[in-house]
Order: C-alpha cells, then structure tokens, then sequence
C-alpha cells in the first residue's frame, strides 16, 4: 500500500521513484497518514529527520525553501549559526526557487547547511539544515534542473508545526523548552507566564503530574531526564512566596453568552480559566464545598496542600468566573435546568466512585470497610474516617491505593498493609511513591487478593485472601495474577479500604437530556471536539475517559474550551490544526530513543529535599521541598531545547 | 555559617562563584595539560584559572553563561560534537581540547557569519580600537567572508535612556546587555525581540529604565555609546585613571577615561570595591557637572551685595583678619566649621585639625554624622564596642536580608540593592522589607511591611516576641547574651495580635517573617536612612539590632551582619576623621564638647555663634530652612568653600573655589570601612589650590603654626594619630579596610533597651512623611544653573502618594501638589501607586532639590542633634 515515492528519515532511505509499483519499498521508520485532514491529502513532509514525497508534483526544491523559512522564523537569534545561517540559506534558496539561482549555490548550500548543524546551539540550528542536506543529495537533479531553467517555481501550500519531545508527550502541550529557559536565566515570573498559557494549575501539576515529557526528554539518552515536573512547581511556587497574584492576561471582550461547567476539579477549572480569556466567564457547580475535584479529595495533603488548589481557584474566579459550592447537579439543580438557562456546558466531573472488589461482604455495610476515595476525602477534610480502628489493610496497586496507606500512618493507624495482586514491577503507581511509602514502613503484600470480608457484629475483623501467581500477560501487558488453589490465608484488621480503581458517577444524567453514557459510566464525547451528543453540552476530563491522569483532563478541558467558544461563535466545531498537527508529529514519533546525541553525561539532575521518612510519617505537611533558586537555575540549565520543526505539505 | 564558600580574590575582593564554591576537587586535562577544578565549575572557568585561553563574545564573567557565540567550543573525548566550555561543568576524568582543526574551523564560520551582517563603519565607531569582535577578527586572521546577505541599515537610535545610543547594525547578539539588564538590575527594561534574522535588543520597557548603564558597560562592541560626552576618543589617545565614587557610601571603584582634561567616559573596573563592576546612573553618567560653565574658579569676596572676584592672598588674608577679630573680641568657641562627608579623609583630617588647633573649638561637625550616629549609637551600644559591618560581598551569601530605612532603589543605592537581589535569586535568599511603599526592591520581597516610619520598634518587639515563643530552640545562643531576661519580659506583651494591630500588617506577615529569620543560618540587615531620623531614631535602630543579635546577625565570623548604607561618600570617613563636635579622629573622646550643626545655627541665631566655616556643605537645603537662614543671616563671617555657587553661598562673605573629585588626591571611607583612593585625573582650572594648602594659608595669615602638607602626607598623619588607621598604606596594592570592629564577642554584646512609643497623628496633618535623598546635594551645584546633561536626567525629584489618597484629594500622577507640614510647604511633582500605605507620603528629593528643608520641623533628637527627616505630619493639597 506504500504510496510513498521517496522518504529519508533518520537514516533510512526509501526511494521508489524509478521503480514500479509492486516492488516500492516501504518506510519503517516515517509512517505518514495519508491526510492532514478529511479533504487534504498530505503530499509530503519535511522534518528533523529528513523527508518523505508522496506526491510527485511536490517541489522539493520549494518544500527546502519553505522549510528553512520556518527555521528562520523560530530561530531564537542567539547563536549565529543558526541566527544568520539559516537567514542565508533562505535568501538563496528563495534565489533559486525565484529562477535566480546559480550553480554554486548548490554547493554553498552544503557547506553552510552542514556548519549550521555542527555549530548551533540547540536543535532547531542542528536538525534545521538536515532535510535540505538530505535534498541536495537526493535531488540534487532537481535543484540543477531549476537553477539551470531558470524556472520560477510556484509556492506549494505548507502547514507548519513547532514541538519539541517533551511538549509533544504532555497531554497539555505546554510549551516547556521556554518556560525552562527562562527559569534558567533567571526570569520566574515570566516562566510563569508561558506555563499559564497551557494551564492554569502549575502548582498542582507541578506537584503530581506523572509527567510524560519526563520519560520524553532527550535528556534521558545523555543521563537523566530534566526534572521538568518540579521546574513547573518553582515557576508556581516562587511566585506564591513573592505574593505575587497570577498575572491575568488580556481578555477577550465579554460575550453575552453564558456557560455552565459542571465540577471545579482539574478539568472543570481548566475549562472556566480558557473560556473566561475567551470572554466567557463561566458559572461553575460543585458539589463539595471546595475547589480541586479529585485533586482535592483523593490527594492527601501531603503531596498535594489545599492551599495550592485554592491558590489556583482564586486564579480562575480573578477572571470573573463563579463557583457555586455545595450544589450538586441532579440534586440542587437538575440538569435539563442548566440547558436551558446556559447557552453551553461542560461536564467535567471526576472518577470519584469506587469499584466493587467484587468479594463477599463488600456490600454488607461493615463499619471500617471504607472505600478508598471517600476515606482519603475524610481525612482531607481533616477527619478520622474510622477512629476505632487501628489496623489497616488497602487493597489496590494504584496511587489511590498507596495515597490511603500513606494517610493511615499520618492519622495515627499503627499497622499499615497494602495488598496487591500481582508484583511490585506490576504496580500502576509512581514509583516514586512506592519507594516513600517503604520508606515509611508500609508493609507490602504482594501476590495476594482478597476474597472475603470477615465481620463480627457488624465491625470488620479482617479480610481473607488468596495467593497469586503470575501467568501469561494480558490486554494491558502484564502479566495476568491467577488465583493459586487452598492457599486462603485471613489478614486480621480493623479497617479494610479497597482501592482498585474508580469510576465516574453520572447519576444525574438522565436520559430526556440527550447525552449518550458508554457502557462503562462515561460521557460519549468525540475525542476530537469534545462534543456530546447534545449539541451545546461537551465533556472532557475522567467523565469522558473513566479514571486517567490530571494533567490529560487538563489539557483537554483546554481544547474543549476552543470548541466551545467555536460553537458559541457559531463556527463549525472541529479540531484546531495546531492539536491536528501535535498528533500527527506524535503518530511521527518525535522522541528517538536511539538517537545518538554526542554529548558527555554526567550532569546528573538536582535532587530535591524531603523531610526524612520519621518525621514525614507523622505530618501532613508537604513532604518534598520545592526546588531552591540556585538548584532551579542549574537543573533548568540542563535543558537542551530540543525543538522539531514539522512541514506538511497540502496537496490538491 | 563560615565564610570557608567565599574565595578572596588577589585584589582582596570576595570573589564569589556561585556554581562551584564549596565544591570537591576534581581532576581533568585541558589541552593535555592536567588540571584541577572545583566541582560545578565550568570548563572554561577551569581553563582560564589555569591560563589556557579559549576564545568567547558573549561570556562575560558576572553573567550567567549561555552558550550562543560558539566561539568556546572545546572537544571532549567521548562526546561526537564540540560543546561550549562556558556551559558545560567540568567533569571529573574527563580530557579536553580547545584547538583543534575542527574547532577553529567553527569558530572561524561563527565569527564569519556575524561579519556577514556586520557593517564596517569601524572608522567612526565609538569601540573602535577597544572592541572585541575587532580583536577576535585580527586573532583569527579573518581577512574575507563567503557569505552574502541582504542588509538593511538602522543607523543609531535613542536606547532605553537618552544617556545611551543604540547601533543595531553593529550588534553581536551576546546578549550581555540583556543579560545584564535581567541579572544585575533586574529591570527587564531590554528584551530579545523577534525570531530569526529579526531578532534584535529592542526596549521593553523604557519607564523600567534607570540609567544605570550596566547594559553599556558590558557591551562588547559599539552597539550601544555613551551619550553624555560630546568628545570621544580612542583608546590610544586618553588616559584611564581609576578613582573612587563621590556620590554615595558604597564607595564604587570607577575608571575615568580623560581625553585633553575632560572626562569623556566613566567605567567600572572589573572585580574590584563593592560594586564589582557595576555603576549607577550618577556614577557612570553624572560626570559632566566638573565641566559646567558655571564652576567658579576664583577666590571672591562679597562686597555690596555682590561677588568681587580676588587673588587668593587677598581672599584668604580677609579670612584669616575676620577670624581673628572674632577670636578676639568673643572666642575660638564663637566660631564653627561645618564640612562636607564628599570630601576626602585628608581634608576632613586636616580641616578639624584647623578647627581644633588653629581656631580653637570643638565646634565642627558634618551631615555626613547626622546620617551616621544613630547607627554608631545603637550599635555601639547592642556589640558593645564600635561597629564595622561585614563587606557587601558577604552579603551576597546571607539567607535572609531584611531592608528597612529608605529605599534603595529610590535613593540611587542600586549597588546595595543589586548586591541584595544577587543574594535573592542566586543563592534564594529570603527578603524582608519594611517600608511603606512597595518599590522594587519590595515586589521582590517574601514579606513586605509597609511601615510608617517609627513602627520599627514594634515591629521589632513583636518578630522577638514570635521568635522566643515559637521558635526558641533555633536562638539558643543568644539566650547566653546579657539582658535577654530583660528582653523577653520587654516582648511578653507584644502578643501577634497587639503588634499586628498596632503596626496594621497582616498576622500571618509576621509570622511568616518570624518563620524565615528562624530558620535563617545566616541573616542580615540593610539600612539605609532615614530610619534613625526621627525623634527616637537611636532607640528605632537598637530596636532592629536587637533582632538582629537575637537570630545571629550580629556575630560569629559567617554573620551576615547589620549593614548601613548611607547618602555621601565618606560618610564614615568624616566622622572618623574626627568631624564630630562629640569626637577626635578614630573616636577617641574629647576634653570639652564643641557645638554640632544644629547648635551653631541656634548659636548663631542668638549671637553666641558669628563665625562659620563651610566646606562643601549647602546647610539651606539639608537642614530646617527656617532655622538655618536665621543663623546665616545672624553671622558676621561666612566663609564657603565650594564648586559651585550653592543656595548658601547667597548668604556668604567669602567663597573660595573648590577642586572635583576628579583633580583630588586623597581617599574615602565607605560604608564597610573600606579605605579607598581617590587619584587625581585631571588638572584642576588654572589657579585652583587643594583645600590643604588653603587652610595652611589662612594659619598662616593668623600667624598660626600649620604644615603645608600633600594629601599622601597627610594619609601618613592619620595612620599616626587615628588608631582605627593604623599601618594602612596611601598606595595599597590590595583593598585596605579600616580596623576594628568586625569581629563582635558574644560577651561583649547586650539586648538594650529601647523605647517603641510614636506619636498620634495630628488630624490637620493626616500623613506621615519621609524624606529621602535629601543628603544628595553637596558639590555638584545650585538648583539655579543649568544642568549638566547627565546628571539633568537623574535630577527628578517626586512624592509618591497611594494612588486611591491622591484620587480622594483629587490630584493627578505627574501632576503637582501643594506639600504642607507645621513648618512649611512645597510644591512637588505626584507619583501615585496603590502600593503605597495610605496614610504614608515619600518625598523622593534628587540633585538640586530646595525647597524640602522648609518642611523640616525644629525638634531634634537629643541624642544625635538629628533633625527628623521622617515621620514627620503633613497634608497634601491641590496647587
């Protein structure tokens, strides 16, 4: 099915162009889709690592002359390789492609596009000339042809993407090789600024994302990746210590219509800060009496304070939007109400429900059975959610489940287990939490699941269990645990706090109120738009995704807060090419783990203060200390700019 | 806790490296050559130390390095491609080179690639002959380029400041002045604008602009000019002559570049006094007031009511008559001498010596101690023995710095202020500021107080009180210090609440404050005045040197010490040179106690006084006008001895013409004691004579024994006689800082009592008002010439007023308002913001400035003579 006519990329070489159909050969390494979008096919591409022609009537001559302009125009103009080179490249190809060209341009060409390479600072000056270098010596042909015939050549129709590894793995896309360059020289609150473009909770991803670009960093190839998390988090925090409100950028006019967002969690937020800059200041409905949704009822303070949170609520609300607390839609409010007195909504509530075990006695109502989010939720709110209980046995391998042990001890529980299925390498939690979690001597059972509650007088008394063993590995890649026959064993405890993943509650949606629910409990929303079923209600976040990562509701809510400004507007609702063409240099592959970067390693990234395991154990106070300025400045000076520059080409 | 992280340079200075202090020894070879680094250290630094050069643009030492020029590229054994020395740290094991083939094949296409936008107008340009991209073009025997580019010319521009012009044509993108601008200052008046070939420094935010010319002084080419002198010259042709500011405490090494007895341009040397390389706007810029036409350079005598101008035997003879005849007929005690603390540790030395030997009288004194001795009091009295702070460079290592008393930025002591925002960001020092507007030093604050001057004290008493009961066990050593009993059941009922209330702050402010000094292993103390001139002004710096001995800024070696940072140049070298009614040289006590300023004017004013002596003083503008004109008014002699004809010269009978600093000899005091040169650059206008000699004419015209000395002698009197100067040398070869006085034994030290009380606002005058700057005048002119270009742009006095107040009376920013207090009022220039306290005034007073001293009232503080310059009751009305 290869219809590509020639492709090089990152060394590999495809070149079809003289023979026939069935033996083309097929890039492994580039795998184009074969439209930009529905109606525009992409007839070529240019990028970091060389280029790939599906459509013959594609100049590459034009394409090199498009592609070292949008060079040029991100170029930050420090270095002169990359400031003033790529300036003289484009005057001669924009020479050549005029009919102007001479023979020894070709060659002057060459010998700057390869100084460039050699000489620049970052890689948009060392990958910049690489595709033409790869054209020179593909096609030279070509360019001989056009220089030789004079010919003017007509300017092909180019889509132009800038991302970088790191920025293109975080579900937000923030734009994180600038907002580390300005922590490096210095300029925080501007770092700031550019984090707020993407998101309005740095304090709070600065703190528990499970940061994506992290594993994505080219960083990791040389040594270790930047702490780009904890980066985010002094831009937040440094800010916060100064007393400085978060600046409020322009906003657009405000526009008559009226939006309703249904939660202030992650995604709720997100959406209300983008829409408000949009001239939209929403009216928010939340249930529980504070802001931050599931970042605020299933992340103990500890690693997540509730001041932070607020912090970034009073953000949100500083641009007009309200948040209505302790009113619940379905209940204070209904839903069809909302529909007809907002013009739009945004359903953004999170997984905050548990899933059943599925043993005997989960059902049964014992006191000190508590599942895992509404304990954490209790002794968020700063109470014991069983104080009769001493004993405590989670069962679960996920944050939730490791966020439970962790709470126990600081609430004072003496003996704290965590039960798990499979092994220790299987465990969906952060590895960084499991390893404070045995630092503070939560006791590990691995290989175990249970199979009954065991009950006296209505009080749990322990939970029965049976050994696993791991077989063959399942859909999701791991090994599957199976149950090993007779070996049932009794765990004595007094609480039994199952956490095994959640589930979205959407109880309040009915069916009169036109919005398709999946067969798992979540809103059927298009993953392009965000669009429901009903015209004017979208939805992103874990309502649409069951239980996932904060930072991906967050960005999402992002976009879907583009889309509704689109349908507001009464534009047609689809997806922005920016996000369009983020995904395609995703299905690209912008991250080569391979890649030889040819620098020495050994600058190790900072290492960040704790408070020591004994005294952590026994506090709510936020374990891990932000980053000093001077260690902010010298890990942000590890970054090494990896922007990718991406140039499609719209055929006809 | 120890000073072991800062390296002492040869020059003295402590140098410090913010990567690598402290760091392990590592091992590597540059060039086949093996070498030690500190680890952190970068491989270029590791290269210089050793002496191995590796070519660069856009390092500059005191900026952080970001690798953009290309021209450092060094090879390292296992890396494929060359990496920049300057940002890469030196590893332990690893070998390097710096020349290879290869390497200077890239350095040469970099250097290429910026001529290939770069316009040969070198002929004409200001860096020509004293240009780094001319030496690296030499260096590397480029003779053509390969590549071609369409160029648009720019010309010149006005930059951020009309003091600087901007040559965009000629910019290498080092980025320095940027860097600068971001690092240093931290105005972020400049920014990068554009992408690619567009990029360009471009002006961000010209109001943020101060002058300061830091982004020129690192400019490696001629894109940016110095736009104050007419005259340039190249490097061959001038002469460089390093000297010593005159116009604050901080004392700042500067290089004047002389062409035909001008000053065509004022640099700071690298490395070297407190500044480090660094000048503020009337360093770098305010020096064209020496050329002025209106400098007199004639004795003159006043006859009729006005100037006759006379040869010197004549004018100094008249003098040396007068005296006499006052010395006769009422006594040495009926005459007084008033000097200026600009001038020189030689001539303050001398003149108290004419003063007290040749007059006969106690009664000398100087501003310069109305500045100083509420600080010397009070910490005199809290150590136990005089006080000399730590050096400005051991500042930059402190971890929590709190700044009370005038601002810093505001009162052109930006070298103070840049060396706290080193300590800021570089390190992440923690910042307290008390004052009752938020300027910049204060947005960059954890916690901003906006005081009303006089809540110090509280304040004080309440960070004590929190610092006891919530964080005791980090004070342990202090609770062996004598009167900590005392303290604690002082500060037993400023409670959070009382001193929240009473001073109107925020609690968790305070404890959030209390928080940080607690934890601080290495707090310190900025001040500046006016804190101390108010009526209680001792007891409000006893009060914050208190706190001070109590978190343990005060002693131990690592202290980060309490630092004062005053108006005038020698500030601390007049009082120690003896210009003290209360005090000999060195602070040895006198016999009998002369009469300071404040006395002779009220002496004056009641006949007792008929002679006064002024050098370099302009007592109208900086002490209560009412006051002070009476007393001039009343006396039979007033000798001036000026630059310029000052307000008071209006009011004398002789004026003999004074030398610049610029044709001094002599040396300076700063504010950390040291004791700097200054050296004669250019030849004074014919027939003007050193002060020194002056005074030895006018003793001998009395027929008095006094010796006709050079200034370099008369430094070798002093190491004699003042015991604090002992052994220092005129010509050191390193820094020399006054002895005595930093070491400070726990033993010695005690918590001393002090009094918090502060008066209740009249209803007639709602505001509090403080002046600040009003010492800023002395020697560089009267408000009635016309200003030197330079300083002109400095000069702007204002009073900043909260923004909602000033909408209430219905004044406009940049409007004029009517100033009224008791004692008199102004009209002045409004400067509104919403973070100013509401019921605070500041009066900024820059050069030239008259008319605040009528608002000066007549109490003074009785233990220092200081008129109050703050807290003082005023009303602002519409003109």
């Amino acid at each position: 099915m290869s219809d590509i006519v020639f492709s090089y990329w990152n060394g590999e070489l495809v070149d079809n162009r003289r023979k026939t159909g069935q033996k083309a050969g097929r890039p492994k390494r580039l795998k184009l889709p074969a439209e930009f979008k529905p109606g525009q096919p992409l007839a070529a591409f240019m990028g970091w690592g060389g280029l790939a022609i599906r459509d013959k009537k594609v100049s590459v001559v034009d394409l090199c002359r498009a592609y070292l302009k949008a060079i040029q125009g991100v170029s930050c103009g420090k270095c002169f390789p990359c400031r003033i080179g790529t300036k003289v490249l484009v005057e001669t190809l924009e020479r050549i492609t005029q009919g102007k060209g001479r023979m020894q341009d070709i060659a002057q060409l060459q010998r700057l596009g390869s100084t460039i390479v050699a000489a620049s600072k970052c890689q948009v000056g060392q990958t910049g000339p690489l595709p033409l270098l790869a054209a020179l010596e593909h096609f030279r042909k070509e360019f001989e042809n056009v220089i030789q015939h004079k010919t003017k050549l007509p300017r092909g129709q180019y889509r132009l993407k800038l991302t970088a590894p790191c920025v293109n793995a975080c579900p937000a896309h923030l734009d994180i090789p600038t907002y580390i360059e300005r922590i490096a020289e210095g300029a925080f609150d501007e770092s700031l600024r550019v984090i707020r473009e993407r998101t309005c909770l740095p304090g709070t991803l600065g703190r528990v994302c499970v940061r994506p670009c992290e594993s994505n960093c080219r960083r990791l190839t040389v040594d270790e990746p930047l702490d780009i998390r904890h980066l985010k988090r002094f831009a937040a925090d440094y800010a916060g210590e100064k007393k400085k409100k978060p600046p409020v950028p322009s906003l657009r006019e405000k526009s008559d219509k009226r939006v309703a967002i249904i939660g202030a969690g992650p995604a709720g937020l997100s959406c209300a800060y983008y829409l408000a800059l949009k001239g939209y200041p929403a009216t928010i409905f939340e249930r529980l009496d504070e802001p931050g949704g599931m970042a605020a009822v299933g992340i103990p303070d500890y690693r997540l304070p509730r001041e932070i949170l607020r912090h970034e609520a009073d953000g949100v609300t500083a641009l007009g939007v309200e948040i209505r607390y302790n009113t619940e839609i379905g209940k204070d409010i209904s839903l069809s109400t909302l529909s007809t007195e907002y013009d739009a909504i945004f359903i953004g509530v999170g997984a905050q429900g548990s899933m059943p075990m599925q043993v005997e006695g989960e059902t049964a109502g014992y006191s000190g059975f508590i599942p895992g989010v509404q304990y954490l939720y209790s002794i968020n709110k700063g109470a014991d959610p069983y104080p009769a209980g001493k004993r405590v046995v989670v069962v679960g391998g996920g944050n939730v489940a490791i966020d439970c042990v962790r709470s126990s001890l600081r609430i004072g529980k003496q003996d704290v287990s965590l039960l798990y299925r499979r092994t220790r390498a299987e465990m969906p939690a952060d590895a960084v939490e499991i390893h404070d979690a045995e630092e503070e001597e939560v006791r590990f059972e691995y290989l175990c699941a249970p199979t009954r509650i065991i009950a006296e007088g209505g009080r749990v008394q322990g939970v029965e269990c049976i050994r696993m063993e791991l077989g063959e590995p399942d859909q999701s890649g791991r090994r599957r645990p199976i149950p090993v026959k007779g070996s049932e064993f009794v765990v004595p405890t007094d609480i039994v706090i199952p956490a095994i993943g959640q589930q979205v509650d959407l109880s309040f949606v009915t069916e009169q109120d036109g919005i398709t629910v999946t067969k798992r409990s979540t809103v059927a929303a298009d993953e392009e738009t965000f669009a429901t079923s009903h015209a004017a209600i979208f939805s992103a976040g874990d309502s649409v995704t069951g239980p996932d990562v904060l930072v991906r509701a967050a960005g999402n809510a992002r976009l879907a807060a583009e889309m509704i400004d689109c349908a507001l507007q009464g534009k047609s609702v689809e997806m922005g090419d920016d996000e369009r063409l983020e995904r395609l240099m995703a299905a690209i592959g912008v991250y080569d783990r391979e890649e030889r970067i040819g620098i020495i390693s050994g600058n190790k990234r900072e290492q960040l203060e704790m408070l020591p395991p004994e005294t952590r154990k026994k506090t709510f106070e936020e374990a891990e200390k932000g980053f000093p300025v001077d260690a902010a400045m010298r890990e942000a000076r590890r970054c090494l700019r990896c922007y990718r520059i991406g140039l499609v080409a719209i055929g006809k | 806790m120890s000073d072991a992280h800062i390296k002492y340079t040869a020059d003295g200075g402590a140098h410090i490296k913010y990567m690598t202090d402290g760091g392990a020894i590592i091992n590597l070879t540059i060039d086949g050559k093996a070498i030690q680094a500190h680890a952190g250290q970068t491989i270029l630094e590791a290269a210089r130390a050793n002496g191995i050069a590796i070519p660069t643009l856009c390092y500059h030492p005191r900026l952080l390095p970001i690798g953009s020029c290309r021209l450092c590229v060094v090879e390292i054994e296992g890396a494929e491609r060359p990496m920049t020395a300057c940002t890469t740290p030196a590893q332990e094991g690893i070998v390097v080179r710096t020349q290879t083939e290869r390497l200077n094949n890239m350095r040469r296409a970099a250097l290429q690639l910026i001529l290939t936008y770069h316009p040969l107008d070198c002929p004409q340009c200001d860096a020509g002959g004293a240009c780094e991209l001319q030496d690296l073009v030499v260096a590397f025997g480029i003779d053509a380029q390969p590549y071609h580019a369409v160029k648009k010319s720019q010309g010149q521009r006005e930059f951020a400041t009309p003091l600087i012009r901007q040559w965009p044509d000629r910019c290498v993108m080092c980025l320095r002045c940027i860097r600068a601008d971001h690092e240093i200052v931290r105005t972020h008046a400049i920014d990068l604008i554009g992408t690619g070939i567009e990029t360009e420094v471009g002006i961000t935010d010209r109001d943020a602009c101060i002058s300061c010319g830091e982004c020129l002084q690192v400019c490696p080419v001629g894109a940016l000019t110095e736009h104050v002198s007419r005259v340039k010259a190249r490097p061959w042709q001038s002469q460089q002559v390093t000297t010593t500011c005159f116009y604050c405490s901080l004392g700042c090494q500067m290089e004047l570049t002389c062409f035909e007895n001008t000053i065509v341009r004022v640099q700071a040397p690298a490395h070297s006094g407190a500044n480090q390389g660094s000048l503020c706007r009337r360093g770098i810029f305010g020096y064209d007031f020496i050329h002025h036409p209106h400098r007199v350079t004639a004795p003159m005598i006043k006859g009729a009511g006005s100037w006759k101008r006379v040869p010197w035997s004549e004018a100094l003879a008249h003098v040396a008559a007068m005296i006499n005849k006052v010395i006769l007929e009422s006594g040495p005690d009926a005459i007084g001498g008033l000097i200026s603390p600009r001038s020189t540790n030689e001539e303050v030395f001398l003149f108290q010596r004419f003063m007290r030997e040749v007059v006969g009288t106690h009664s000398i004194d100087s501003t310069g101690r109305l500045c100083l001795d509420p600080y010397r009091q009070a910490l005199r009295a809290v150590v136990g023995r005089d006080y000399l702070p730590p050096t400005l460079d051991a500042l930059v290592q402190s971890d929590c710095i709190v700044v009370a008393g005038g601002d810093l930025d505001a009162n052109n002591n930006i070298i103070a202020a840049n060396r706290v925002r080193e300590a800021l960001w570089r390190t992440g020092a923690r910042l307290i500021v008390l004052h009752p507007w938020r300027g910049r030093l204060a947005k960059e604050a954890d916690c901003w107080f906006p005081l009303l001057p006089g809540d110090e004290p509280r304040w004080a008493l309440g960070m004590i009180h929190l610092l006891l009961e919530h964080h005791h066990e980090a004070l342990a050593a202090a609770q062996k210090i004598k009167g900590f009993p005392e303290l604690k059941e002082t500060t037993r009922e400023f409670t959070l609440e009382r001193t929240a209330k009473e001073i109107g702050c925020a609690p968790d402010l305070l404890t959030e404050a209390a928080k940080l000094l607690a934890q601080a292993k290495r707090p310190a103390f900025v001040c500046s005045p006016p804190l101390g001139q108010v009526h209680a002004g001792v007891d409000q710096i006893t009060a914050l040197a208190n706190l001070a001995l109590l978190c343990g800024a005060l002693t131990g070696s690592g202290s980060g010490g309490f630092h004062w940072v005053g108006p005038q140049s020698n500030m601390v070298g007049t009082i120690e040179m003896g210009a003290s009614p209360l005090v000999l040289p060195g602070y040895q006590p006198a016999d009998t106690k002369g009469l300071s300023v404040v006395e002779m004017m009220q002496a004056a004013a009641t006949g007792r006084l008929k002679a006064l002596f002024i050098v370099g003083e302009d007592p109208l503008i900086t002490l209560p006008r009412r006051l002070v004109e009476k007393g001039l008014a009343s006396l039979e002699l007033l000798v001036l001895q000026d630059m310029f004809l000052s307000e008071t010269a209006e009011r004398a009978h002789v004026f003999l013409p004074s030398l610049s600093f610029a044709e001094s000899d002599g040396t300076f005091t700063n504010c950390e004691g040291r004791v700097q040169r200054l050296r004669r650059a250019l030849q004074p206008p014919a027939d003007l004579r050193w002060s020194g000699e002056v005074w030895a004419d006018i003793a001998s015209f009395m027929d008095k024994e006094f010796p006709l000395t050079s200034p370099a002698a008369v430094f070798a009197e002093i190491t004699q006689h003042n015991p604090l100067y002992t052994g220092m040398s005129f010509e050191p070869t390193t820094p020399q800082w006054r002895g005595d006085g930093r070491e400070v034994p726990l033993d010695k030290a005690a918590f001393t009592a002090f009094s918090a009380g502060r008066g209740e606002h009249d209803k007639e005058y709602p505001f509090a008002l403080s002046l600040e700057g009003i010492f800023e005048n002395h020697l560089i002119g009267s408000a009635q010439q016309q200003r030197a270009k330079g300083l002109a742009h400095c000069s702007q006095s204002y009073l900043a007023i909260n923004a909602e107040e000033a909408q209430t009376i219905g004044l406009v920013a940049n409007g004029r308002a009517r100033l009224i207090t008791p004692w008199g009022e102004t009209v002045a220039l409004i400067k509104t913001s919403p973070e100013i306290r509401r019921d605070a005034l500041i009066y900024v007073l820059s050069f030239y400035d008259t008319a605040a001293s009528q608002l000066l009232g007549p109490e003074f503080n009785p233990q220092t003579m200081d008129p109050a310059y703050a807290g003082i009751p005023a009303r602002v009305e519409k003109v």
